[in-house]
């Protein structure tokens, strides 16, 4: 009996036939890992011993962090490289599948199909796998050896980077591979290897950018459903899984690199590598040789891609075009119709290039007229769908009877009580019941008037709602409110004392995710620092004692008030701050009004003093002002825009004795209001920022003055 | 034994093979020939197992060749375009051959290489086609397979190397178990070589008989009657296949016995008659042209 193939020697034979790809692969793998590794520790060592770093402790810091950066999982550069490896490699290890020579030649040997998969698969993984791991070698143990960051803490972070790219490699790859088996040509199978590896974000990112464009009140919910479009590709799934591989804390000894461990993406990577690699291997074992050439292994599958490229392709132009030519497809008819035909006309241009890309063959997108009219039936559904609303998305609006509660936030939350810079839609409290909260039936009543959906007008403030049904589902809408009915309505919200709570901001701040507060508009005698770093009992007694002096007053006291300085609030919040998805990380500013006794109070015991402004101040005229005056009314800066005749001058300065040397010399105006003469103006910044003043200058000398000692920018002659 | 019963193979729209069913036994050289676009390719290649029949099977010595690896192991398949690794030289080409045959002679490979004139240190790619169907052959009989399938392998050799290939082929099947199957559009060179022809048209068998049993069941006459009622009497009685006349001459190629075909051309006391030789080449011509493919409707 003859003895059969080797497997292990027709592994060498046929990575001897591709010495290609591992020297390309470790060519590029040198740029990326050791010689930037090197080059940076080179630099950090430099720093070092040239003493411009202070401590020994921070150069271990930055050699750990340079590993986790280079070698670690926080090479992002690498990810692109492992897409690229891992379409590489799979067309290496599948390309006689492309060739009908080297299929007969393969196909003829004493190889079962199924060993000929697993050959031709690790033929492929390891022409990418084993330069990387020589790169890897190369870089840590030598060159780390030599500079000195190989330790327990090091090695566990490669070993985390070293494990993260080769599971991320193998999923892709695992993908790639199904692509070729499903090819029979070289083009067709890199295409069809990005067309799987990005559809489903792709296609998740169209929908969510027509249902944001054709429902007015589309609400966008991150989390899950954010994270849905990630899970949908493995290069996606891989972002989100090396991202979230990231040290929390980098303390000695392997385990106690403190990693964030995304599992469900690693576990979701280990899937696809599965399921790609044993389908790919059942339609290895079946495709007929005669493929080999062919675009497809079946009609069917050319059927198939056709459809499902030329339905998201039609949608995307029909978007596209209709933001070329400026329709506006949200509200017209007309518009909507428009980019309907568009779509149609893209699906159709799309199917083209398909059939061109498999047969050379334009007419046979009339001969293949099924899948092109799916196709085109199928972009025109998709565009109708949303811009009809055929399930009535935007026309949803509760009964008020079958709400159980329901929760009202604006995206801009500016009022007078303070403001947050983004508002955290993932954390949405139900404030308002239907059963015993006096403000739900206005904010009912309130959202009832303005339900309608988008018109041309600009009608104001984004206002996220939170239905709670008594059925138990929950429905997100948002509403286009104007600011004038918002503000009206928050001021109405804020007169029953016990609803304030539900209102203000600053009421759903936890204490334990303060991390810093930094405080302005008065001078920090004491301390010199306006920076408050809180933690445990400091912060709890803060948020305690805020709440207690913000909840006092209504919105309409407040705005009557004028306020002595802000509080800027940073919180800690790693998984908003992670997750980067729509859901984020909350920064807030909370005024401080001479009513927040408690408030005041406590920054004194912690030694920065409040200033209490006297309302009688302000009115005092300018010319009488001194520099406790500005320190009071918290004058910012002067500035200076433009001129009224020949030449334009700018400036700005925040110093106090300049700023009184001008104020000396000049007139308070009513603003807005430009004289024909020739005069300057300037702009008086005071009150945080939150109010200015236009004076003018008096004197042709002081003019000059400014100019001479204050203009150091240009002085441009018309 | 190689035995395909019933195979039908079809691509996409196009019906290659037909419900053939061929026998290749051991011991004989087999020809394979057949009009362009016949399916003699296709035929190899379900033998050697690179295609699977959508009916029927292939059996190669009892056992299903298609995804087995058993059954492939006897068979080395030489196509008519063969693959060589871009930058391959002979050399690379036989340590590729060790791995994939294990039988595979080193050292006879050499030899013949040298016998041949050609370098095997210098890039296949390099090659003229006679030369890469040169060492195409060498690797196939040094791979030392039970069967050896060669597609249009002899074509594009010089006169000397198929003498050469085909003394191999015979010292080979006098040496150990070799069946080398062979086809090709040259019926001559069939002719000289193979034992055992089958006919392939148009996805069919048109016939299959040892080459001697072909020339012994058809023969060519040439006569000269005396009586034109002779001649259609003639004509009824004999299995004609093909006849032509000219002026007085009638020739006329029938199935039968030399004997028997001549002892019914006699009875007609012809003025001039006789048997002459008949080429493998003028039985295919005669045969397909029975079968409809007429090669002078082409021409014309």
């Amino acid at each position: 009996m003859m003895s059969g193939i080797s497997s292990n020697k027709f592994l060498k034979m046929e990575m001897r036939q591709s010495r290609w790809l591992p020297a390309l692969i470790m060519a590029a793998g040198i740029f990326l890992y050791p010689i930037p590794y090197l080059m940076q520790l080179t630099q950090s060592s430099e720093q070092y011993r040239s003493g411009r770093l202070s401590a020994a402790a921070e150069y271990v810091r930055i050699k750990t962090t340079t590993t986790y950066a280079v070698l670690g999982a926080g090479n992002f550069i690498a990810l692109a490289a492992v897409a690229a490896a891992a379409v590489l490699a799979a067309a290496v290890g599948f390309s006689y599948l492309t060739s009908r020579e080297r299929t007969d030649f393969y196909h003829s040997l004493a190889i079962g199909r199924r060993r000929l998969f697993r050959l031709a698969y690790a033929h492929g993984w390891l022409s990418a796998v084993v330069p990387y791991l020589c790169c890897m070698l190369l870089a840590y143990p030598l060159i780390g050896g030599l500079l000195g960051t190989v330790t327990w803490e090091n090695t566990g972070v490669v070993l985390t980077g070293i494990g993260s790219s080769l599971l991320a490699f193998t999923a892709v790859y695992s993908v790639c591979v199904l692509a070729f088996c499903l090819c029979g040509r070289i083009l067709t199978g890199i295409l069809l290897s990005g067309m799987l590896l990005g559809y489903g974000p792709i296609c998740y990112y169209l929908i969510y950018v027509l249902a944001q464009q054709s429902f007015q009140t589309y609400f966008y919910r991150p989390g899950v459903w954010g994270r849905l479009g990630l899970y949908l590709s493995p290069v996606t799934a891989e972002y989100f899984f090396i991202n979230g591989l990231r040290p929390g804390s980098i303390r000695s000894g392997i385990a106690d690199t403190v990693f964030e461990s995304p599992l469900a993406a690693a576990v979701l990577l280990l899937l696809y590598a599965a399921a790609a690699g044993l389908l790919a291997g059942r339609l290895f074992v079946q495709r007929k040789s005669e493929t080999a050439g062919e675009a497809l292994i079946s009609r069917r599958a050319e059927t198939w891609i056709k459809v499902l490229v030329a339905i998201p392709g039609g949608a995307f132009w029909g978007l596209f075009l209709g933001e070329i030519f400026n329709v506006n497809w949200s509200g017209h008819l007309s518009g909507k119709l428009f980019c309907i035909g568009f779509a149609v006309l893209g699906a159709f241009l799309v199917g083209g290039i398909i059939e061109f890309i498999f047969t050379a063959d334009l007419k046979n997108i009339f001969r293949h007229w099924r899948s092109a009219g799916i196709g085109i039936a199928g972009a025109a559904v998709i565009l109708s769908f949303f811009a009809f609303d055929w399930i009535g998305y935007d026309r949803y609006f509760p009964k008020q009877n079958e709400l159980q509660g329901m929760a009202v936030a604006a995206a801009d939350s500016t009022t007078a009580a303070g403001y947050f810079y983004i508002y955290d839609t993932n954390a949405v409290v139900e404030v308002l019941r239907s059963d015993c909260d006096e403000n739900f039936a206005r904010s009912y009543a309130m959202l009832e008037q303005y339900r309608e959906g988008r018109t041309d007008e600009q009608k104001g403030i984004t206002v996220h709602v939170l239905y709670r049904l008594r059925s138990g589902k929950e429905k997100y809408r948002s509403y286009s409110i104007p600011a004038d009915a918002w503000h009206a309505y928050l001021l109405k919200q804020t007169e029953n004392p016990a609803e304030r709570e539900k209102v203000y901001k600053c009421s759903r701040i936890r204490s334990e995710e303060l991390e810093e507060v930094s405080v302005s508009g008065w001078e920090l005698l004491s301390t010199g620092n306006d920076t408050l770093s809180l933690s445990g009992k400091d912060a709890e007694e803060l948020v305690r004692v805020l709440n207690k002096d913000v909840q006092r007053y209504s919105l309409a006291e407040l705005q009557d008030m004028k306020p002595v300085g802000t509080l800027r609030f940073s919180l800690r919040n790693e998984e908003y701050a992670a997750r980067r998805d729509g859901a984020f990380y909350e920064v807030g500013t909370i005024y401080v009004y001479p009513g927040y006794t408690e408030t005041i109070r406590w920054f004194t015991g912690k030694g920065i003093d409040v200033i209490v402004l006297d309302e009688a101040v302000e009115t005092l005229p300018i010319k009488e002002w001194n520099k406790d005056m500005l320190v009071s009314m918290g004058v910012e800066s002067l500035e200076m825009y433009s001129g009224t005749a020949n030449g334009v001058f700018s400036f700005s300065t925040s110093g106090k004795d300049e700023i009184l040397q001008v104020l000396q010399n000049v007139e308070q105006v009513q603003e807005g209001v430009y004289s024909d003469e020739e005069t300057y103006y300037l702009y008086l910044n005071y009150g945080m920022n939150t109010k200015s003043a236009m004076v003018r200058v008096l004197d042709a000398e002081v003019l000059k003055m400014i100019n001479e000692k204050y203009n150091g920018a240009s002085a441009t002659g018309e | 034994m190689i035995e395909i019963k019933n195979v039908s193979k079809s691509f996409r729209d196009v019906d290659a093979l037909h419900q053939i069913s061929v026998e290749i036994k051991e011991g004989e050289i087999f020809g394979l020939v057949g009009t362009n676009g016949a399916g003699k390719s296709t035929l190899l290649r379900l033998i050697t197992g690179v295609l699977q029949a959508d009916q029927g099977e292939v059996l190669v010595d009892g056992e299903p060749v298609y995804d087995n690896e058993t059954g492939k192991q006897k068979i080395c398949f030489l196509p008519d375009s063969a693959y060589f690794p871009v930058n391959a030289t002979a050399k690379t080409m036989m340590e590729d051959y060790r791995v994939v045959y294990p039988e595979f002679l080193s050292d006879r490979c050499q030899k013949m290489l040298e016998g041949l004139g050609l370098d095997p240190n210098r890039r296949i790619r390099g090659y003229s086609k006679g030369m890469k169907k040169q060492l195409s052959v060498i690797l196939g009989i040094c791979a030392q397979t039970k069967y050896l399938l060669c597609d249009e392998t002899f074509d594009g050799l010089d006169p000397v190397i198929r003498q050469t290939v085909k003394s191999i082929f015979a010292t080979e099947m006098l040496d150990r178990d070799f069946v080398p199957v062979i086809a090709s559009h040259n019926l001559r060179e069939l002719e000289d070589i193979c034992d055992h022809v089958g006919l392939l048209h148009k996805g069919g068998i048109l016939l299959s008989e040892s080459l001697d049993d072909m020339k012994y069941s058809i023969h060519k006459v040439q006569m000269v009657l005396r009586k034109p009622e002779d001649e259609e009497q003639l004509l009824a009685e004999l299995d004609t296949a093909w006849k032509e006349k000219r002026g007085s001459i009638l020739t006329v190629i029938a199935r039968g016995e030399e004997k028997e075909i001549m002892d019914k051309v006699q009875r007609k006391d012809p003025l001039f008659a006789e048997s002459l030789p008949l080429s493998l080449e003028e039985i295919f011509v005669t045969e397909t042209e029975v079968a409809g493919y007429d090669v002078r409707n082409i021409i014309e």
